[in-house]
C-alpha cells in the first residue's frame, strides 16, 4: 500500500514540478536574479495553501497527520548557505535536478553526478564535524510555530503556544497566499 | 482485421514505431482536452503543488528528496566496499550498521535503505522522475535541444557553451547536496515540507539559502555579457 502511494504521489510531485517550470534552470536563476518571480509566487502559494489544508485536517482529526518536524541547529543555517551557492550556480536543486534529467536535460545529469559526490563528501566529513558547533548549537531544535503538531503521540514545541495551532497555521497560510498574489512578476529589470 | 494488424506490428519495426506514436498522439489530445498544455500559472501550479505536498504529509510523511542521494551513494559504495554496510541478526531481526558514522546515523537507516531500495522514499523519488518525464511528453513545457544542454539564463551571460554549463551544473550539484546534507534537508524537505508544517528549521534553512543564493546568482549570471 505504501509503495503504491509512493508511486502515485511521486509521479504527481514530479509532474507538478515539471508543469510549474521548476525543472527549468532558467526559472530558478531568474528568480534568484529577481527578474522573474513566477516560481516564487507558485511556491508561496503552494506552502500557504498546503499549510491550511494540513492544519485543517489536523483540527478535524487530531494526531492523524504524519507530521515530521526537523531540528533547527547551526548546520541548517550554514548548510543552507552552502546550498545557496550551488542552487544559484547550478540553477537546480536536488528534487528538480532528478526531474530535469528525466525530461531530457543533459546539464541536470552533471548536477546529479556532482550531487552524489557532494553528499558522499559530506558522509566522509561528518565524523569530523559531528562534535563541532555545527551540530551543538541549537537554533530552536525540533520546534514549530504552531501548536498541536504531533508525531507518535509526542507534541513538538510550539513558538506560538499561547494560541490555537490551527489559527497560527491558517494565519501564516493566508499571509503566504497574499504574498504569492501581491508579489510582482519581477522585482528588478534585466540588466 | 485486428489479428492482421497485430502481425503487421510484429513484422515491421517502422509500423510499430508509427503505431506507438499515433497512440501517444491520441493520448496527448485527450490530456490536452482535460488540461491545457504548457506551463501552469502561479495560481494553478501553486494549488497543484499544495495538494500533492498536503496529501503526502497527511497520508504518509512530508516530501523529501536529498536523503536519497545518500542512499544512492551507499548503494554505489557497497559495490566497491562490501564492509560499508553490515548486517547482524538479533532475535530474528536484521540490524544494519556501517563503519561510516554518517551512514550509520539513525540506527543505520541509510544502510538499511541502501540494502532495501524498495522503500517508500526511494520509490517516491524514482516515480518522481517518471512523472516529470510523462509530464513533458503529455503537455508540459518543452525544452528545445539547445535548452536541454545550456539554459537561456546561462547563454545570456556565457554564450552557448555546453562544457562550461556542465561544469557549472556539476559544481552546483556538489555544493547543493553537501549543504543539504549538513542542513538535514533540501528545498523539498525543509522549504516546502518544513514550512508547511510551520517548522522553525524550514524558516532557518530558507533564510540561509536566499541570503547567499541571491547575491551569488547576481554575481554569476546578473552582469551583462562581456562583448
Amino acid at each position: 500500500m505504501e509503495i503504491l502511494l509512493a508511486i502515485i504521489l511521486g509521479a504527481a510531485f514530479g509532474a507538478v514540478l515539471q508543469r510549474i517550470g521548476a525543472t527549468n534552470p532558467n526559472h530558478i536563476i531568474d528568480m534568484l536574479k529577481l527578474t522573474d518571480m513566477k516560481l516564487a509566487k507558485t511556491i508561496f502559494m503552494a506552502i500557504g495553501l498546503a499549510s491550511i489544508i494540513v492544519f485543517t485536517v489536523n483540527a478535524i482529526s487530531p494526531q492523524t497527520v504524519h507530521f515530521s518536524v526537523k531540528a533547527a541547529y547551526l548546520g541548517v543555517l550554514v548548510g543552507g548557505m552552502i546550498f545557496g551557492i550551488g542552487f544559484a550556480v547550478g540553477g537546480l536543486c536536488p528534487g528538480t535536478s532528478l526531474s530535469s534529467a528525466a525530461e531530457g536535460r543533459k546539464d541536470a545529469v552533471f548536477f546529479i553526478i556532482g550531487g552524489l559526490l557532494g553528499s558522499w563528501l559530506f558522509a566522509i566529513a561528518y565524523e569530523h564535524i559531528k562534535t563541532t558547533d555545527i551540530y551543538r548549537t541549537s537554533l530552536g531544535g525540533k520546534s514549530a510555530l504552531a501548536e498541536g503538531v504531533f508525531r507518535h503521540g509526542h507534541e513538538y514545541n510550539a513558538i506560538f503556544g499561547f494560541m490555537s495551532g490551527t489559527v497560527t497555521a491558517v494565519v501564516i497560510g493566508i499571509i503566504f497566499i497574499i504574498i504569492a498574489a501581491k508579489l510582482p512578476n519581477a522585482l528588478r529589470k534585466e540588466d | 482485421m485486428g489479428i492482421i494488424k497485430f502481425f503487421i506490428i510484429f513484422l515491421h519495426a517502422n509500423t510499430r514505431i508509427r503505431l506507438i506514436k499515433t497512440i501517444i498522439d491520441i493520448l496527448k489530445q485527450r490530456v490536452h482536452i482535460m488540461i491545457r498544455p504548457g506551463e501552469f500559472t502561479w495560481l494553478k501550479g501553486g494549488i497543484a503543488l499544495a495538494l500533492v505536498a498536503a496529501i503526502a504529509t497527511i497520508l504518509v510523511k512530508p516530501i523529501g528528496v536529498s536523503t536519497q542521494f545518500v542512499v544512492t551513494d551507499t548503494i554505489i559504495w557497497k559495490t566497491f566496499d562490501k564492509d560499508i554496510v553490515q548486517v547482524t541478526e538479533k532475535d530474528g531481526k536484521q540490524h544494519y550498521s556501517s563503519p561510516n558514522d554518517y551512514i550509520n546515523k539513525a540506527r543505520g537507516s541509510y544502510a538499511h535503505s541502501a540494502s532495501n531500495p524498495i522503500n517508500y522514499s526511494f520509490v517516491f523519488v524514482l516515480s518522481m522522475m517518471l512523472g516529470a518525464m510523462l509530464s513533458s511528453i503529455f503537455g508540459g513545457p518543452k525544452a528545445t535541444k539547445e535548452e536541454k544542454q545550456v539554459p537561456e539564463a546561462f547563454q545570456k551571460r556565457y554564450g552557448f557553451n555546453p562544457k562550461k554549463r556542465y561544469l557549472f551544473a556539476f559544481i552546483g550539484g556538489v555544493f547543493t547536496l553537501f549543504g543539504a546534507r549538513m542542513a538535514g534537508g533540501c528545498t523539498s524537505g525543509h522549504m516546502i515540507s518544513g514550512m508547511l508544517q510551520t517548522a522553525v528549521s524550514g524558516y532557518v534553512f530558507a533564510f540561509g539559502v536566499f541570503l547567499v543564493a541571491i547575491p551569488t546568482a547576481l554575481l554569476v549570471y546578473g552582469m551583462k555579457k562581456k562583448a
